[in-house]
């Protein structure tokens, strides 16, 4: 018999299972065999152990904590007033078909993050809000290039470039 | 570089009288240079800060196309060529 599909009634581990106090809608039985569990405050109910997607979370986990780590080490690198150069493959409205390098650097009391390939740039009190900024400027920049063409050939340029990049989200 | 000696509240005012830029308020200030009707240049003045960090202040001159000292000089003298008028020959009341 296949594993029923619905996420709640899905616990791959009992530490998730007992975290996260959710309703289940059961009893769920599986070939793989079945775990009971009584959840304070919550009915009892049958689940089903899923292999596949205990690996899944585990990369996840692993996945999140490569990211605390590497956001602690930018910290540090930051405080050493150094230069980043960072890839940008997203905006805030927008994705993009390629990824935007960006230089990250301390500027003054402040951080400043600037495109290489476009006069743009962010200032923020903080790297995030530096990199928020940029990606604002450049929405921005997109939104008036497309309302019509009187700009010089170079605005222009960077108007086709801006559209090959840019994508609906 | 002057950049310690400007508010960015200055750089807009200037940029507004001087260079006849109208800026659109967001989250930061931006507006265009029109030279003969295109837009050639446009400029992005964070909010509110002075002084003026060196880099920001760099990218700014950048994206009028200046260098540092040029910026420098184009800041130096915030009187408009209107105001300049006005000062020789005052309206009549």
């Amino acid at each position: 018999m296949a594993p029923p599909s619905d996420p709640y009634i899905l616990w791959p581990t009992k530490e998730i299972a007992t975290r996260y106090r959710r309703p289940f809608i059961g009893p769920t039985t599986g070939t793989s065999g079945t775990i009971s569990w009584t959840i304070t405050g919550v009915e009892k109910t049958t689940l089903v152990y899923d292999a596949s997607l205990d690996s899944r979370l585990k990369a996840l986990e692993q996945a999140y904590r490569d990211i605390e780590e590497s956001v602690a080490s930018l910290s540090s690198h930051f405080q050493e007033g150094k230069v980043t150069i960072i890839a940008l493959h997203r905006l805030i409205n927008f994705d993009l078909s390629e990824s935007i390098d960006v230089i990250l650097e301390p500027d003054g009391d402040g951080f400043i993050a600037r495109t290489v390939d476009l006069d743009l740039f962010g200032f923020g009190d903080d790297p995030k809000e530096a990199v928020n900024n940029l990606k604002l400027e450049i929405e921005g920049l997109y939104h008036d290039l497309m309302t019509d063409d009187n700009f010089s050939e170079e605005w222009l340029k960077v108007k086709s470039f801006l559209q090959r990049m840019i994508k609906d989200k | 570089m002057r950049n310690a000696d400007y508010h960015t509240a200055d750089v807009k005012r200037i940029c507004e009288n001087k260079l006849k830029i109208a800026f659109r308020h967001g989250h930061e200030f931006n507006g265009w240079f029109e030279l003969n009707g295109i837009k050639m240049a446009r400029i992005t003045i964070p909010k509110g800060r002075k002084p003026i960090p060196p880099k920001t202040y760099k990218s700014m001159s950048m994206q009028l196309k200046l260098t540092v000292e040029q910026f420098d000089r184009l800041l130096e003298c915030p009187l408009s060529l209107d105001q300049y008028q006005e000062i020789l020959m005052p309206p009549t009341k």
